[in-house]
């Protein structure tokens, strides 16, 4: 982006009413909003709705960002809140759909092919899939988007040494759950 | 042997992410050759480092289509707070009035009575008063212009079930 006008002076031109601004914001951060909400509601149709969401919020209540952080922090803010309460909704009004756990991989003889074969992409989402709103939400922000932790921190109203800590916790469960031999679907909880 | 506290759970995170100090490193590994639970936790913790993307994505879809879906979704909300749309052009005064109109008489639920009601005027003007050619045409224009409003702002009124 050498020489293009950086997200927060987008978003100072939105407060000011500028309907560009907020279109060029749209088109920059679209695919990351998605992707966001893609991994932490493993529902493409919902994932597309809650970033919808999460833009339309941004444009009706401009004013929401102080300018004292970064749009890109204030927009994935957004998204996790919107993620968390689905996710939430979801784990008090909808009953667990057995038949929609993936058959685990087998495990392999050495630990280099149990690791190996346990990343399988459907037994991955699976885990994460267990892992609390919070953890998944600060796990996938640093595993998948790269966030710095003071970023992470940021976003979910933590210390670093709170994200740090939570973001251990999180891979140590999912590791465990990962390769793990025989263990059940709420041992990681 | 040092406590299993969350200072201890911070080390382990640095360590994992290899950004401790020389020092605080040798201490952390003197642990662990010690330890084996701790070796085995932080096993397990490696596993979850460089984690294959959960599920093959799908294209992102293109930005004008998303853009307006999120503009209509503003849009709703707005209206149902009370507030103005944004990102609208200027409209006309008549389309504005004939806008205002549609959007009462949906949220009364009586569009759709009153547009019919409208459109039979040109009809019953044929039948009834030939000589008010006129002013059935202008009826006629009417009751069109609020129909062609009302189906363009139809889908601004939809409810969202969400």
């Amino acid at each position: 982006m050498a020489g293009s006008v950086t997200d927060e002076r987008l978003m100072q031109r939105l407060q000011a009413g500028d309907s560009g601004a907020f279109a060029t914001l749209v088109e920059r951060h679209r695919g990351h909003a998605i992707h966001f909400c893609r991994r932490m509601l493993q529902d493409p149709d919902m994932a597309e709705d809650m970033a919808q969401e999460g833009f339309a919020r941004i444009l009706l209540h401009p004013g929401g960002w102080s300018g004292s952080s970064r749009f890109t922090t204030y927009l994935f803010a957004i998204l996790k809140n919107l993620c968390i309460d689905e996710l939430r909704w979801r784990s008090r009004w909808q009953s667990r759909d057995l038949a929609a756990i993936p058959e685990r991989p087998d495990p392999g003889p050495t630990p280099e092919e149990q690791v190996s074969r346990s990343l399988d992409r459907e037994w991955v989402a699976h885990a994460i899939a267990q892992l609390s709103p919070d953890h998944r939400a600060a796990l996938i922000l640093r595993e998948y988007h790269r966030l710095s932790y003071q970023e992470i921190a940021a976003i979910m109203g933590w210390s670093d040494a709170k994200t740090k800590i939570t973001i251990y916790r999180a891979r140590l469960a999912l590791g465990k759950r990962l390769t793990a031999e025989g263990g059940t679907d709420d041992a990681a909880r | 042997m040092m406590p299993h506290d969350e200072n201890w759970e911070l080390l382990l995170a640095e360590y994992l992410d290899q950004t401790l100090p020389a020092a605080l490193r040798q201490q952390v590994e003197a642990h662990l050759a010690e330890c084996p639970a701790c070796r085995e936790d932080l096993s397990a913790a490696r596993a979850a480092l460089n984690l294959p993307e959960p599920a093959t994505l799908a294209p992102i879809p293109p930005a004008a289509p998303f853009l307006e879906a999120v503009v209509r979704r503003a849009d709703r909300a707005a209206v149902a707070n009370g507030t103005a749309p944004q990102l609208h052009p200027r409209r006309g005064l008549v389309a504005s009035l004939m806008t205002r109109l549609a959007e009462n008489l949906a949220e009364r639920d009586q569009a759709g009575p009153v547009i019919w009601f409208l459109l039979s005027l040109p009809i019953m003007g044929a039948l009834y008063a030939p000589d008010m050619r006129a002013v059935v045409l202008a009826a006629g224009c009417l009751s069109l212009g609020a129909l062609i409003e009302y189906l363009v702002t139809k889908e601004v009124l939809m409810h969202d079930p969400r």
